[in-house]
């Protein structure tokens, strides 16, 4: 798994989670600039997946498997999900549904990056 | 949190109660977080090497659906959510911290990570902070004016 990507990813996740927190400080709403860079965010974080997944189909074979794909099937559907429910729930403090996942996506990202290291 | 924060329209018999709302839901999605990745790591261990640690691997699972329980007492309203939210809560706390000093006690017991070893320090501590914080909320919550 390249490390690039995987900085690229926590790079781009962490300047969201800051933008999310500039938005409920300011007591604005999720616009369209959001999404469209939740959109970003989420890319770099579907090329860092179909990374994993050429890993995985050209021989890599990390020592945790199992977790490592669940690692692969479970970072596309962070951000997704919290948009959507930010999005429900228009109130001020639920931006920050946003970072957390955000923070989320960093973590999932280093940490399939060790798991991809350790293989067999 | 602001009281006069417009919310969906809520049943006549479910006025809002914080966590469905505002900043209860940050607290609810980092539940959230939590029920997902202990179950999952629970889901793995157990699947592909029981037999290795059955305690820590037991106890993984048993904290994954503990994680379920709080994030669902958290996020639904009612009184009885509420009081399930306070359990999971009390639970969790308690859990993180006795598995927390057993895993640093007798290490051969915890021969593999569990989201509670060491006071959940492979998690950056959050699982130790989790607790803490939803019991905060529900106090700061259950001392606002009852509904009429």
């Amino acid at each position: 798994m390249s490390g690039t990507l995987v900085a690229v990813v926590c790079g781009l996740a962490a300047v969201m989670g800051g933008w999310a927190v500039l938005t409920a400080a300011r007591d604005r709403r999720v616009g369209r600039a959001h999404l469209a860079g939740l959109a970003v965010v989420e890319l770099a974080v579907l090329a860092l997946v179909a990374d994993g997944v050429a890993a995985l189909v050209t021989g890599t074979r990390p020592v945790e498997l199992a977790t490592s794909i669940a690692y692969l099937v479970v970072a596309p559907l962070v951000l997704p999900a919290a948009t959507l429910w930010t999005l429900a729930d228009r109130s001020r403090p639920s931006v920050l549904v946003l970072l957390v996942a955000c923070l989320a996506v960093v973590v999932i990202a280093y940490r399939a990056l060790l798991l991809f290291q350790v293989t067999r | 949190m602001s009281a006069t924060t417009p919310g969906a329209p809520d049943a006549p018999d479910a006025p809002p109660r914080g966590t469905a709302t505002g900043l209860g839901r940050v607290l609810v999605a980092l539940y959230a977080v939590f029920a997902v990745a202990a179950v999952s790591r629970a889901s793995v261990q157990i699947a592909t090497r029981f037999t290795e640690a059955p305690l820590a691997y037991a106890l993984s699972a048993f904290a994954g659906v503990v994680y379920v329980v709080a994030t669902l007492g958290l996020a639904r309203t009612g009184r009885r959510w509420r009081r399930t939210a306070w359990v999971a809560c009390t639970v969790e706390l308690l859990g993180v911290l006795t598995v927390g000093t057993l895993s640093l006690a007798d290490a051969a017991a915890f021969p593999d990570d569990t989201v509670w070893s060491a006071y959940g320090r492979g998690y950056l501590f959050v699982p130790l902070v989790l607790p803490v914080l939803g019991l905060v909320y529900l106090r700061a919550e259950s001392r606002r004016p009852a509904r009429p």
